[in-house]
């Protein structure tokens, strides 16, 4: 027995010492002693139990009573660490969730910067075509310049369609919208709200930009592909505001995709962001009709006329 | 129940065309008077009132914010709906609380969705929520019902101006009143039209312009009423 203790308390130090080298950060005594605690009680418990079946105590009764002390004991102890497990991954499920939302904000400012950079380099050629024109002019070639004009307006017109006043926004749908066309989808978007609404960014990059990525990756899973369309609304009367988006979906994937129906990628994250926001989100499906719909009440800047 | 709607448009045609549309949709339910001069409509504003404005966004020298601003300074609440060929300019329509736009050409497909907003947002049901109080008959319509408190064996009628009191049990309660009301709490029916804000454990609903009250909602109903509400009112928005 003597043996057995020693192995135990070598293992148990082993455990501990190399440890606490290790950590940096700041010991939680609690959770240590409770840790360290099981090994020692169960191992008194079980030297207890030995002792009483040769007899040196001769006290049974007071033999039960510590054993079901130590049992108590061990079953708090135990509760206690699983409610700190508890915290420590509520805790993870917050951070992973928010490192999502965190990376698709990266994404969306990296996307920002590209459209940036193409409007500088707009701006540059900008600044040779007015070399061209002036040189055209000056020699009174007008015929060629006119047509030279019209050429530079069509490549500009074809660039952004208007989506909305808010400009993030905007960028935001024509970036989708041109993804969706190079998939051969229709997006059709009808926005109608105030300028003075009292959303962040966070809004449209993470809840916008996840609601039309799943619908995309949904109607690109049809087989049919006839009605590759997706409708987006956003609009506001009074207080509040409506985003709807539905598409056409493929009803087998009510069976295929069972665990994913409700909680698609994304969806958790603008789930959390709609609830911050003292939002109501439901999703359904109408005919073969996909519908996810966001209400967020009291939306209005406070009028501080 | 007639709807007194006012078209303003100085193209006759798309005025024309508006009405045939409408008339379409329900023969019955529109009184419709057609203007091509705006500043006609404007003078006629002081002595007739409609329901539902139908108005082109571009007039020769007058926008259409002008004559919303002038029905907004008698009438809060009744929709506008513009006529427009670009969405550009819209935006800046929001401020006279403009209900809806509707590109040009003006078709079935994109009129009638609108109409059947504005129908549901005006609230035609002119039924009424009718009781009786110490032997004295009421009768409240219920847009002007807040919401239904129980409270013990009296139920509370909370309106904007006044509380009143009638005895009547949950059930016979939840069967008298209109879908615009849902159950947030035992002793709690809201009508989904005041609601301003939902948080964890309260409603808050608009009193009146100013004040507020707030309601509990219990976690039995959370989810449910959460639903139903977003429900109703995406039908107006």
């Amino acid at each position: 027995m003597a043996i057995i203790l020693k192995l135990m308390a070598v293992s148990v130090f082993k455990i501990i010492f190399p440890r606490k080298s290790k950590l940096k950060r700041p010991l939680n005594v609690f959770l240590l002693m409770t840790l360290i605690s099981i090994p020692i009680i169960s191992i008194c418990m079980l030297s207890t139990a030995v002792i009483s079946e040769i007899h040196i105590i001769n006290q049974p009764n007071f033999i039960f009573i510590l054993i079901a002390t130590f049992i108590i004991y061990m079953n708090l102890c135990i509760l206690y660490l699983y409610i700190t497990l508890g915290n420590f991954y509520e805790k993870l499920e917050k951070t992973k969730t928010q490192k999502k939302v965190f990376e698709s904000e990266l994404k969306f400012f990296k996307q920002l910067k590209d459209s940036q950079s193409k409007l500088y380099s707009m701006k540059h050629d900008l600044k040779n075509q007015y070399v061209v024109l002036l040189g055209m002019l000056s020699q009174g070639d007008t015929a060629g310049a006119e047509k030279y004009l019209q050429n530079s307006i069509q490549t500009i017109e074809h660039i952004d369609y208007y989506f909305t006043n808010n400009y993030v926004l905007n960028y935001l749908l024509n970036e989708k919208k041109s993804i969706a066309e190079r998939n051969g989808i229709t997006l059709n978007v009808k926005s109608f709200f105030s300028e003075m609404i009292k959303l962040d960014t966070d809004i449209f990059a993470v809840v916008l930009g996840n609601l039309i990525d799943n619908s995309i990756n949904a109607v690109l899973r049809l087989f049919n592909s006839k009605e590759k369309e997706i409708s987006l609304l956003i609009k506001q009367l009074d207080n509040n505001l409506l985003i709807e988006i539905s598409n056409v979906f493929d009803t087998a994937e009510l069976q295929t995709r069972k665990n994913r129906r409700f909680e698609g990628i994304g969806i958790k994250n603008v789930k959390r962001i709609v609830e911050e926001y003292g939002g109501i989100y439901n999703q359904w499906i109408q005919d073969n009709q996909y519908i996810v719909s966001i209400l967020l009440l009291n939306v209005n800047e406070k009028e501080d006329e | 129940m007639v709807i007194k709607v006012a078209i303003c448009d100085d193209i006759p045609v798309i005025a024309k065309a508006i009405e045939d549309l409408m008339l379409e949709y329900d023969s019955s339910l529109f009184d419709i008077d057609i203007f091509y001069n705006p500043f006609r409509l404007i003078e006629l504003l002081k002595e007739n009132s409609y329901d539902l404005f139908i108005l082109d966004f571009e007039f020769p020298n007058l926008s259409g914010i002008e004559i919303a601003e002038t029905i907004r300074k008698n009438n809060y609440n009744c929709p506008i709906i513009f006529i427009t060929n670009f969405k550009e300019y819209m935006e800046k329509a929001f401020k006279v609380n403009t209900f809806d736009y509707i590109l040009k050409p003006v078709t079935k497909d994109k009129l009638y969705p609108t109409l059947n907003r504005a129908i549901k947002y005006l609230d035609l049901d002119d039924s009424k929520f009718m009781f009786t109080f110490n032997k004295v008959f009421y009768s409240l319509s219920f847009s002007e019902i807040i919401y239904f408190e129980k409270n013990k064996r009296k139920v509370l009628i909370h309106t904007p101006s006044d509380i009143y009191e009638t005895i009547l049990q949950t059930k016979a309660l939840l069967s008298k009143i209109n879908d615009n009301f849902v159950q947030v709490h035992n002793s709690f029916i809201v009508n989904v039209r005041y609601v301003k804000q939902i948080s964890n454990n309260t409603i808050t609903a608009n009193l009146n312009d100013k004040q507020t009250v707030e309601i509990p909602i219990s976690r039995k109903f959370i989810d449910s009423a959460r639903k139903q509400i977003l429900m109703k009112l995406r039908d107006l928005i």
